[in-house]
C-alpha cells in the first residue's frame, strides 16, 4: 500500500510517516503541493494524506487540480482549522475523509485503511478487513483464504459494514441501501441477516458491534 | 459632569419666559393705569367746563354765578372729595377753595394740564384750565379743579389684581407646555436609550438610523462608528485565532504521534512516565480545542449567522461514530434514540454542542454506567437534543454555576470546566434553552437543549437581515 504524505510540518510528518509504515504502508512525504500534483499523476498511490495549510499552493487547490485530472485516489485532509465550512469545503471538491489536528496514531492509521480498503474496492474490486475479503466482482467471500458461505442479503449486508467501517452504520442506511421499490427491508429482517453474519463471523477475529439506536460497527482485531 | 437635557431645556425656556412676563405685568399695570387715569381726567376735566360755562364776564372780567345747589353737584362724587377755584390772571381769588390759590402753575402749552399734587396730606389730582370766552377778553381766567385719588387708587389696585391673574395663568399655562412639550420632544431619545439598554451584550448590529431623529442622527452614527469598530476588532480577532488555531495544533500533533510512536519502544517505568505524559498531552490538545472552540462559538454571536436547516438525527449519528471507541475503552454503554429533527443552526457549532454534552458525560460516569443520547420533536413541537447520563449529577444548587467558563465543581478533578460553556454560547447562538435536570431513574444528570420550531427559526432569521 503506497501513500502519499503531503505535510509542510516536518516534525509532523515524520510522525506521520513512522506510524503509517509501522501499520504496514510504505510512504512518500512531499512538504508543497507543487511537486505533489505531478507524483500524483505519475504514481498509482493507494491513498493521499493531504495538510489544508501548506505555503504556496494550498491543499484544497491540490485536491482541486487532483480531482480536475480524474485521478481516483481516495484522499483524507488534515486540517488544523475546525469549523466546518473548511471540512464541508474539502469534502466537496472531492476529499473522502477529514481529520482535524491533533489527532491519536491510530486513529489516523484505522482512517488511512478504511480509506485504502474503499479504493481498493473501486480499482481491484475486493475489499479486506483483517482475515476477511469481499470479491465484489463475483460477490464471494472468504475468511483467512476459506470461502464464506452467505446468503445474496447477507452478503450484501456485510459488503456495506466494510465499506463503512470504522464508521458506525446506521439501520436506516442500510435499510435504504439494501431496500428496493418492490422489495421493503424491515428492520427486524437487518437483526436476522446481522445474528447470521456473526454467526458465520465467529472467532474470526472480525466482529459486528451493535450500537443501540443508530446500527452496528464491524471490528477487526487487526 | 452629568446634566439633563430636559431640565437644560426647561431651565432655557423658563428663565426669559418668566423674566418676559414680569416685564408684561409691569407693563399691563401701567397701561391699564395709563387708561384708567385718562377716563377719570376726561370727567375731571367735564366739571371745569361746567364751571366754565357759569362764569359771566362783568366790568372786572369774569365772574362765577354759581348756585348753591349747582355747586353742590359739582363737588359730589361718589368716592372722592372735590375742590375748584377760579383764579383771575392776576392771581386772585374769584371764586372756589382758597386751598387751590397757591396750586396754581399757569400751563404753556398743553392746555388744560393735568398733575398729582396734596392738599394738606391728601393726595390729589389737579387740573388746571386757562379759559378764555373770547378773542378780545383780557386773558380770560384760570380754573382749577381737583379731586382726591380714591377712586383711581381703588381702579389702580383692581388693575393690579386682574393684571397679576391673567400673568400668573399664561405663565402657569407656559410652564405646563413647555415641561411636556420637552418631555414630549426629549421621548425619541429615550425610547432610543431604551433599544440600546435592551440589547444583548454582544449584539453588534448597527443601529436604525433611520428611527432617530434628524437632530441625534450625527450621535447614533457616531455610535454606529463604533459599534464597526468593535466588529473589526472581532474580525482581527476571530483572524488571530484561526491563525492561532493552525500554529497550535500542528506542533500538538507532532508532538503527539512522536510520543505515541515512542511509548511503543519503550517497557516498564519510562514508559510508564511516558504514558502520563501523554495523558497530559491529550489533556492540552482537547482543551486548545475547546478554547478555540469557545472564542469561535463567542464570536459567531457578534455577526449575522448563516443558519440552515440540520438535521438533529444525522448528528447524533455522527457523533456515535466519533464517540463509540471513547465509550468503549471507559466500558460504558454508549445508546441512542434518534428521532427525525430538524432546527436552523450553524451544523459545526452543534456539533461541538453535542461533542461537549458527550465529552463531559462520558467523562464523569463511573465505569459500568450508561449514557443515552436522544433527539427528535417533543409534543409541544419543539426540537430538542438530550444527552442523560447515570453518574454522579450535579446538585441542584450548583446548576447555575456550571455555565460559566473554568467553573469546576468540588468533585469535578478531569475536566476544563469549558464544555458547557461551549454549550451555553452555542445555544445562545441558536436561541435554545438548556435544562439541567435529574436522570431518569432519579440519578445522573440530563442535559436537554430545546431549540426553536425551525418554521419560527427560519422566518426570524428573515427578519433580522
Amino acid at each position: 500500500m503506497r501513500v502519499l504524505l503531503v505535510e509542510d510540518d516536518a516534525a509532523l510528518a515524520a510522525g506521520i510517516v513512522e506510524g503509517l509504515e509501522r501499520a504496514g504502508m510504505s510512504v512518500d512525504h512531499l512538504d508543497a503541493a507543487e511537486p505533489a500534483e505531478s507524483a500524483l499523476a505519475l504514481t498509482a498511490y493507494d491513498l493521499a494524506i493531504v495538510d489544508l495549510g501548506l505555503p504556496g499552493m494550498d491543499g484544497l487547490e491540490l485536491i482541486r487540480r487532483v480531482r480536475r485530472r480524474k485521478l481516483p485516489i481516495p484522499i483524507l485532509i488534515l486540517t488544523a482549522r475546525d469549523g466546518l465550512d473548511d471540512r464541508v469545503k474539502g469534502l466537496d471538491i472531492g476529499a473522502d475523509d477529514y481529520l482535524v489536528k491533533p489527532f491519536l496514531l491510530p486513529e489516523l492509521q484505522a482512517r488511512a485503511r478504511a480509506l485504502i480498503r474503499r479504493g481498493g474496492a473501486a480499482t481491484s474490486s475486493t475489499l479486506t478487513i483483517g482475515p476477511l475479503t469481499l470479491d465484489l466482482g463475483l460477490r464471494t467471500a472468504s475468511l483467512d483464504g476459506t470461502e464464506l458461505e452467505l446468503t445474496g442479503r447477507e452478503w450484501d449486508v456485510l459488503q456495506h459494514l466494510m465499506l463503512a467501517a470504522p464508521k458506525v452504520l446506521s439501520k436506516k442506511k442500510l435499510m435504504e441501501s439494501l431496500g428496493s421499490w418492490d422489495s421493503e427491508i424491515s428492520p427486524n429482517a437487518i437483526e436476522i441477516y446481522v445474528s447470521r453474519l456473526r454467526a458465520k463471523l465467529a472467532d474470526s477475529g472480525v466482529t459486528i458491534r451493535t450500537v443501540r439506536g443508530i446500527g452496528y460497527r464491524l471490528e477487526s482485531a487487526e | 459632569m452629568s446634566y439633563s437635557i430636559r431640565k437644560r431645556l426647561i431651565g432655557y425656556l423658563l428663565v426669559p419666559l418668566t423674566a418676559l412676563l414680569a416685564f408684561s405685568i409691569v407693563t399691563d399695570y401701567r397701561e391699564g393705569l395709563h387708561v384708567a387715569n385718562k377716563a377719570y381726567d376726561h370727567a375731571l376735566f367735564g366739571t371745569v367746563l361746567a364751571i366754565a360755562a357759569q362764569l359771566d364776564p362783568d366790568e372786572n372780567g369774569l365772574d362765577l354765578d354759581l348756585q348753591e345747589q349747582a355747586e353742590q353737584v359739582l363737588r359730589t362724587d361718589m368716592a372722592d372729595e372735590v375742590f375748584y377755584a377760579v383764579i383771575d390772571r392776576h392771581g386772585r381769588l374769584i371764586a372756589g377753595d382758597p386751598l387751590l390759590q397757591s396750586k396754581l402753575i399757569p400751563p404753556h402749552g398743553d392746555n388744560p394740564v393735568y398733575r398729582f399734587d396734596h392738599i394738606g396730606n391728601q393726595e390729589v389730582r389737579l387740573v388746571t384750565y386757562h379759559y378764555r370766552p373770547t378773542a378780545n377778553a383780557h386773558e380770560g381766567v384760570f380754573i382749577l379743579v381737583a379731586e382726591t385719588t380714591k377712586k383711581r387708587q381703588r381702579d389702580a389696585s383692581r388693575i393690579m389684581v386682574t393684571t397679576l391673574w391673567t400673568d400668573l395663568l399664561l405663565i402657569l399655562t407656559s410652564l405646563a407646555v413647555v415641561f411636556f412639550g420637552v418631555r414630549y420632544a426629549v421621548a425619541p431619545l429615550e425610547r432610543m436609550s431604551q433599544r440600546i439598554d435592551r440589547r444583548e451584550p454582544d449584539d453588534l448590529r448597527p443601529l436604525d438610523e433611520a428611527q432617530a431623529p434628524k437632530e441625534i442622527r450625527p450621535f447614533v452614527r457616531a455610535i454606529n462608528r463604533l459599534i464597526a469598530n468593535l466588529r473589526e476588532a472581532a474580525s482581527a480577532q476571530q483572524a488571530f485565532l484561526s491563525n492561532a488555531a493552525h500554529q497550535l495544533r500542528t506542533p500538538l500533533a507532532a508532538l503527539q504521534t512522536q510520543l505515541e510512536l515512542v511509548a511503543e519502544t519503550l517497557q516498564g517505568e519510562p514508559r510508564e512516565r511516558l504514558r502520563r505524559a501523554q495523558e497530559s498531552l491529550v489533556r492540552l490538545s482537547h482543551l486548545t480545542r475547546q478554547m478555540l472552540a469557545l472564542a469561535r462559538a463567542a464570536h459567531q454571536a457578534n455577526t449575522e449567522a448563516d443558519f440552515s436547516p440540520v438535521s438533529l438525527e444525522d448528528l447524533v449519528e455522527a457523533a456515535a461514530s466519533d464517540f463509540l471507541d471513547t465509550a468503549i475503552a471507559r466500558d460504558l454503554h454508549l445508546e441512542f434514540e434518534p428521532s427525525p429533527a430538524v432546527v436552523a443552526g450553524q451544523a459545526w457549532t452543534l456539533r461541538e454542542l453535542l461533542a461537549n454534552l458527550l465529552d463531559n458525560a462520558l467523562r464523569y460516569t463511573p465505569a459500568g454506567g450508561r449514557v443515552t443520547v436522544r433527539c427528535g420533536v417533543a409534543a409541544s413541537g419543539i426540537p430538542f437534543l438530550e444527552v442523560e447520563d447515570d453518574g454522579p449529577g450535579i446538585p441542584p444548587h450548583e446548576r447555575d454555576k456550571v455555565f460559566e467558563r473554568f467553573v469546576r465543581l468540588e468533585s469535578d478533578s478531569a475536566g476544563s470546566g469549558l464544555g458547557l460553556a461551549i454549550v451555553k454560547e452555542v445555544a445562545d447562538l441558536h436561541r435554545a434553552h438548556i435544562t439541567l435536570t435529574e436522570g431518569s431513574n432519579g440519578k445522573g444528570l440530563r442535559v436537554r437543549v430545546e431549540f426553536p420550531p425551525l418554521q419560527a427559526a427560519l422566518s426570524r432569521q428573515e427578519n433580522d437581515s
